[in-house]
């Protein structure tokens, strides 16, 4: 051990009186009971296998998210969506963190039947909520397949939190069919990692 | 807990014995022997005493170099077929392509370490070689990140768990899209269709693709020797039955495109360990 107590080495000593004793012994005592700290601990001794798990961080990962609306696999259609703003249950997480910075990675891939007119255009976009909140939101992307990435890093204090992430496509048209295939995402991870070290 | 209990000496002025010198010390050698975390001062932990890599255990990065000649794919009157993200230019070298390559000092992924993979890539149509003008042919390309798990040689490079096989066939294949084995996270799609507004007058088409995977690790040991970048396609959305997706080969011809180039790619893998639920 490098540490450099504080007392004088009691082995240098002739030992007569048990305070003498009592004193060098306790200096032991004290640090051991709770006084070890970076002076007693080397350099780089410490790895991974020495930290109990969310020493430093937590993560919390959902895979497989896609629109709650739609069944099974297939596209979300008119008769269930009119368009405004979807939370999915799916990737809505409540979670007790901890005080300090919270990073929400969401990634999808997402596909629907663009339309020719120009007053029919269709889009689609995604956003992601911390307690109700907006922290990233895309743009609207006209493509018929394409790819969201949404990340954002805030700072957050402790106690329970919500994430959620949420998504957006062009309401009907006047002449659309309500059974038409509108729209589906698929391949939704949502990475919420909590640092507070 | 490994707190030490004994008591003082006493009373002052006594000489001390041998016996009880030695009781006090075996304390200490048993507290010693099972330090803890009641044994540290609060916070008394500092950075320079933590190892290096104790919360990002391994990070590997690879591009190609920014360069729009790289990674030409030519699809010519064929169908398409998983194919290596690779350069062809001269540097970096030919053949390195979006690897990452760790055959020399593999990752090793422990129980509950979370990886993430993430690529991105510019697919451009190669102008002269045809173009698309109808928006509403959703055919589109994909990339995908696969690894080789068997080897340092890197010459079996296979799917990502929870997707399906047929994503890295060379041949013609239909990918199955479901909510089990068949996930599609990770995939990166790539429109193959613009609008070419002015009739007659060339237009270039350029798609960004992007996607991230994450997977978090369960059980054994996991040594990853690569990570790679491939491509496949054309494909088209297909409905197959009642409670299955895919896409579903089409012909090169049919698109309209027979040569794309895959540019301005990177590719990155993050192993992180400690924070597991």
């Amino acid at each position: 051990m490098t540490y450099k107590w504080t007392e004088g080495s009691q082995r240098t000593n002739a030992l007569l009186d048990s305070d003498e004793v009592n004193r060098e012994y306790n200096n032991y005592k004290n640090v051991l009971n709770g006084g070890i700290d970076r002076e007693n601990i080397p350099l780089n001794a410490v790895t991974d296998l020495h930290l109990k798990s969310q020493a430093f961080w937590s993560y919390d990962l959902t895979r497989g998210i896609q629109p709650g609306l739609s069944t099974g696999v297939t596209h979300i259609t008119y008769h269930t969506y009119h368009g405004g703003w979807r939370t999915d249950p799916a990737s809505a997480r409540t979670l007790t963190l901890r005080e300090g910075m919270l990073h929400v990675d969401f990634s999808c891939w997402f596909q629907f039947v663009q339309l020719h007119p120009a007053n029919e255009q269709r889009w689609c976009r995604f956003q992601l909520l911390l307690d109700n909140s907006v922290i990233a939101r895309t743009g609207k992307d006209y493509s018929y397949v394409g790819n969201v990435n949404l990340s954002a890093c805030v700072p957050v204090a402790g106690g329970a939190h919500t994430v959620d992430m949420q998504w957006q496509f062009t309401p009907p048209a006047v002449a659309t069919a309500a059974s038409t295939d509108a729209f589906f995402f698929s391949g939704g991870q949502l990475l919420i990692n909590n640092r507070y070290r | 807990m490994s707190r030490i209990v004994n008591d003082n000496f006493g009373p002052a002025g006594r000489t001390t014995t041998a016996v009880k010198a030695n009781a006090k010390f075996t304390a200490v050698a048993t507290a010693t022997s099972s330090l803890s975390e009641v044994n540290v001062r609060h916070e008394g932990i500092d950075a320079r005493n933590l190892a290096d890599n104790y919360i990002v255990v391994k990070s590997i990065y690879a591009d190609n170099d920014n360069s729009s000649e790289d990674f030409q794919y030519n699809m010519v009157g064929t169908y398409g077929g998983a194919f290596e993200v690779n350069h062809t230019g001269s540097s970096p070298s030919a053949g390195s392509g979006l690897l990452l390559d760790m055959s020399s000092s593999p990752m090793v992924l422990k129980n509950n370490d979370l990886l993430r993979i993430f690529h991105a890539c510019v697919l451009t149509q190669d102008d002269g070689y045809g173009r698309v003008t109808q928006p509403a042919t959703d055919y589109f390309m994909i990339t995908f990140p696969v690894w080789d798990i068997t080897s340092a040689s890197l010459s079996n490079f296979e799917t990502l768990p929870a997707h399906d096989s047929d994503l890295n066939n060379a041949a013609t294949t239909q990918v199955d899209i479901d909510l089990e084995a068949n996930k599609s996270g990770g995939i990166a799609l790539y429109a193959m269709t613009g609008r070419n507004v002015v009739s007659g007058t060339d237009f270039l088409m350029r798609r960004n693709g992007m996607s991230v995977w994450h997977y978090k690790h369960g059980g054994a040991d996991q040594t990853i020797y690569g990570i790679r970048i491939n491509a496949n396609g054309p494909y088209q959305y297909v409905q197959i039955g009642t409670s299955v997706r895919g896409w579903e080969q089409v012909t090169v011809s049919s698109t309209g495109i027979t040569h794309v180039k895959m540019s301005h790619g990177h590719v990155g893998a993050l192993q992180m360990r400690g924070g597991q639920p």
